[in-house]
């Protein structure tokens, strides 16, 4: 069995009256690559702050490789908060030399393989200063490579790249997860790409873990939803009809599509039951497949309601 | 000390020194020597041809003299705005454009860092004033002679290193409260200007007090010795003779600017 890698239990951080944090609750384990998605505002990047140090928690703990010594925790952690800062005068090399001396490990070798890996190498002579938006972003995941660490923590780690620099980290990212069986935390808020990337995922909203799981746990978890194909005039016919079935609600219809229906427990056989009842003609039911997003909009809407 | 400590004392000391501000505080250490030791050879050489040795009377014009006069300019205040500067951009600057917090996700306290960084700015003190000394030595010996001992002078160049320490942990202050080098020097300046003025003011005070049968306010003038400026300017008993008082309240501005700014730091939240 795969051991822990992070672990944080009722992290809690509040900022006056607000609660940033809601007792975070996180359990990732070695090899995975675990997805932290949430709208903005939701506490992705304070919940890593608080993780990495950076700002004090007012409760809870965190424990990486069963460490629970913030500065022991960080020798294995490589990590990349929201932007990546440079000092601008330095080349890519010296900044990443800056952080092989303050992480107490790594060496020229380690940074002569980041630089290749984010593609940088025979760039890394020029200052920072001069580096695009992707260069610097490519830099910044260099730099959390460098000082050999066994987890990664990344803060939207593809924000300003374009979509074949995306491609080209979320590539990279896989076979660091695959090869060098690193464990990577990862917040981001496209769906698309935590899906591609992550075999597990934890979604936060308003400082709450709302839900965690693998991806198909998670929209396995989630309600059904029907498209109903029938002979429904008037439309408010239909939206009475379900009205009065416990365990059904009807969802707007998609680009003036077919009517949709939520299913919460209850089996279509008995949604087609009870409509024929009604009255209504039923041609077909049709299953919706969920996506992450569907799952991430139901959760994080229902608590915004 | 993390194991690293050594490492990160050297990048530390990079980037001090190749900082704009490291930079320009060792060229302008340079310069201060080229500068005393050029106008002190050339007001030797009209002093000697117009009026005999009347102006050099007026002055120490050797090596000895250049010195002094190098330490005096160096401390006048270019140097020191430098050295504040440098504290702004090591910690203040590195705060606002979040390049310390890159430093602070690695496995190092925050203890280490701010000690590293301590460390790094006053080799840079030590340097600008090496150079200062080594310029105006390795000229001003062969223009101007070497007259005296310069013993006494080396001592006042020592116990400017600790001026310059004690500047430097004042710095350390506002540098971890404010955001950004220019406010950091605006701090330290504004307070300085405040300490020279209430100094002179109660230095003022005694004296004409005294003139006037005041004798309750007599004794202000005393007062002048606890402020910090009187131990930052330690440096200046190279000639008259060094004060243990102004060593002591040094010591205090060290300690107590030490413990204020870790305090400081280690609960700072860095976003």
């Amino acid at each position: 069995m795969a051991s822990e890698a992070l672990v944080t239990e009722g992290l809690t951080r509040r900022y006056g009256a607000r609660t940033s944090l809601d007792a975070l609750t996180v359990r990732v384990l070695e090899g995975d690559v675990y997805g932290f998605l949430g709208p903005n505002g939701a506490g992705k990047t304070t919940a890593i702050r608080c993780i990495l140090g950076l700002i004090r928690a007012d409760a809870g703990s965190v424990t990486i490789f069963g460490e629970r010594d913030p500065v022991r925790q960080r020798a294995h952690v490589g990590a990349m908060v929201e932007t990546p800062a440079f000092h601008g005068w330095m080349t890519g090399r010296q900044n990443l030399e800056r952080a092989v001396a303050f992480a107490g490990q790594g060496s020229k070798e380690d940074i002569d393989r980041a630089l290749s890996q984010v593609g940088l190498l025979g760039r890394d002579g020029e200052k920072v200063q001069g580096y695009s938006l992707g260069m610097r972003q490519r830099l910044g995941i260099a730099r959390t490579l460098v000082g050999r660490p066994r987890l990664l923590i990344l803060d939207e780690p593809t924000n300003g790249l374009d979509p074949r620099g995306m491609r080209e980290v979320r590539d990279l990212l896989s076979q660091l997860a695959r090869d060098a069986r690193l464990t990577i935390f990862i917040s981001s808020h496209l769906l698309a790409e935590i899906e591609q990337l992550c075999s597990r995922v934890g979604i936060l909203n308003q400082g709450r873990l709302v839900s965690e799981g693998t991806v198909d746990e998670l929209i396995a978890r989630r309600d059904r939803v029907l498209e109903v194909e029938v002979d429904a005039r008037p439309a408010e016919q239909l939206a009475a009809a379900v009205a009065c079935l416990p365990g059904a609600s009807l969802r707007p219809a998609i680009d003036g599509g077919l009517p949709r229906i939520a299913l919460e427990g209850l089996d279509p056989a008995e949604l087609n039951a009870h409509l024929t009842r009604q009255g209504l003609r039923v041609f077909a039911l049709i299953p919706q497949r969920s996506s992450l997003e569907d799952v991430f909009l139901s959760l994080t809407t229902k608590e915004l309601t | 000390m993390p194991p690293q400590f050594r490492a990160m004392i050297q990048a530390e000391l990079q980037a001090v020194f190749r900082r704009g501000s490291g930079k320009a505080a060792l060229v302008a250490s340079v310069l201060v020597g080229l500068v005393i030791v050029f106008g002190f050879h050339q007001v030797a050489i009209r002093a000697g041809a117009d009026s005999a040795n009347q102006a050099r009377d007026l002055f120490d014009s050797s090596a000895r003299g250049a010195l002094g006069g190098a330490l005096r300019l160096r401390n006048f205040f270019i140097i020191p705005l430098f050295l504040v500067l440098a504290v702004g951009a090591s910690v203040s600057e590195e705060m606002h454009d979040n390049t310390l917090r890159e430093v602070l996700i690695r496995p190092v306290n925050r203890v280490s860092v701010l000690a590293a960084k301590l460390i790094a700015l006053c080799s840079l003190s030590a340097a600008t004033l090496a150079l200062t000394f080594g310029t105006t030595l390795l000229l001003g010996a062969p223009l101007l002679g070497m007259a005296e001992a310069i013993d006494a002078i080396a001592l006042g160049y020592l116990a400017s290193f600790g001026s310059d320490v004690g500047l430097i942990c004042m710095a350390l202050v506002p540098a971890v409260l404010l955001r950004g080098s220019g406010p950091v020097v605006l701090a330290v300046v504004l307070f300085l200007i405040a300490d020279f003025t209430l100094r002179y003011a109660f230095k003022a005070i005694g004296p004409i007090a005294e003139k006037f049968g005041q004798q309750d306010l007599a004794g202000l003038d005393e007062i002048a010795a606890y402020f910090p400026g009187e131990a930052l300017a330690c440096w200046e008993g190279w000639k008259d003779g060094f004060e243990g008082a102004q060593f002591a309240g040094l010591g205090a501005i060290i300690v107590i600017c030490i413990a204020g700014a870790t305090a400081r730091f280690l609960r700072r939240d860095f976003a």
